[in-house]
């Protein structure tokens, strides 16, 4: 692929990869610049790419590197952050009794993996993700969508592997109540 | 009785549930999660719930 084209199909991808790595970096300033980073890698890398319509993975996973760099350079923030929200009092025990029952029954999803087709599935999947406190989105994506390892996970944000189970915990139990809330409680009504 | 000792609670069930997920659990975690996910429907869902959510998560930009 010739540069001057590249750089056309990759401004088109811009504003996709300019949400992910919001998603993941939660800093528009840090965003913006681990978007820059790829494209500027991309561009250098041009005779090494040859299909058009693997373009997004490709650059995907430039993105997924840079954006690795870039919580190294904010690392002291970042990790503030983190211990910040680990060192909160738990807020999700309004879903258990004190003996450690469910107050409310999870929903019966029915096939999950039908809303993979739906283009709007996505936009909620990736709104619960950004209705998340910071720290835990960055360590629940940093470990389901970056898939790091949790030992670098803990190494990364410089927490206990402890807090770092419980933030992934708490990540989880939010965006399965959101979406069964804004997904398929509605999927299953409709 | 030995049940007092494998029996845990959902909420307890719920955590083990997303750390075997990030970390190997022990034997006795493997035993008191089975064990409780073959007497609870409620927490089977959030079994399949977390794993879905995982899945749906690496589609993200694919």
């Amino acid at each position: 692929m010739d540069v001057d084209s590249l750089q056309r199909a990759a401004a088109e991808l811009r504003p996709t990869l300019l949400r992910i790595a919001r998603l993941q970096l939660r800093n528009d300033a840090w965003a913006e610049d681990a978007v820059s980073e790829t494209l500027v890698s991309a561009l250098e890398g041009a005779d090494r790419f040859g299909a058009r319509s693997q373009l997004k993975t490709w650059l995907v996973g430039i993105l997924k590197h840079k954006i690795i760099d870039q919580f190294r350079r904010c690392g002291r923030e970042v990790s503030l952050e983190a211990a910040t929200e680990a060192a909160q009092v738990e807020t999700f025990d309004e879903l258990f009794a004190p003996d450690g029952h469910r107050l409310s029954q999870p929903l019966e999803w029915g096939d999950p993996e039908a809303a993979y087709s739906r283009v709007q599935f996505f936009e909620i999947l990736q709104m619960c993700v950004e209705q998340l406190p910071a720290a835990l989105a960055r360590v629940f994506m940093m470990r389901e969508w970056l898939e790091l390892e949790t030992a670098q996970i803990c190494k990364e944000m410089d927490i206990t592997s402890t807090n770092c189970f419980v933030m992934l915990h708490r990540a989880r139990t939010r965006l399965r109540e959101c979406l069964e809330q804004r997904w398929f409680a509605s999927e299953s009504a409709r | 009785m030995i049940f007092g000792w494998i029996r845990i609670t959902c909420r307890q069930a719920q955590v083990l549930l997303s750390e075997r997920q990030d970390r190997g659990l022990g034997p006795l975690e493997v035993v008191r999660l089975r064990l409780h996910l073959t007497v609870c429907d409620f927490c089977s869902r959030v079994a399949r719930h977390f794993r879905f959510l995982s899945d749906a998560i690496r589609r993200i930009g694919t």
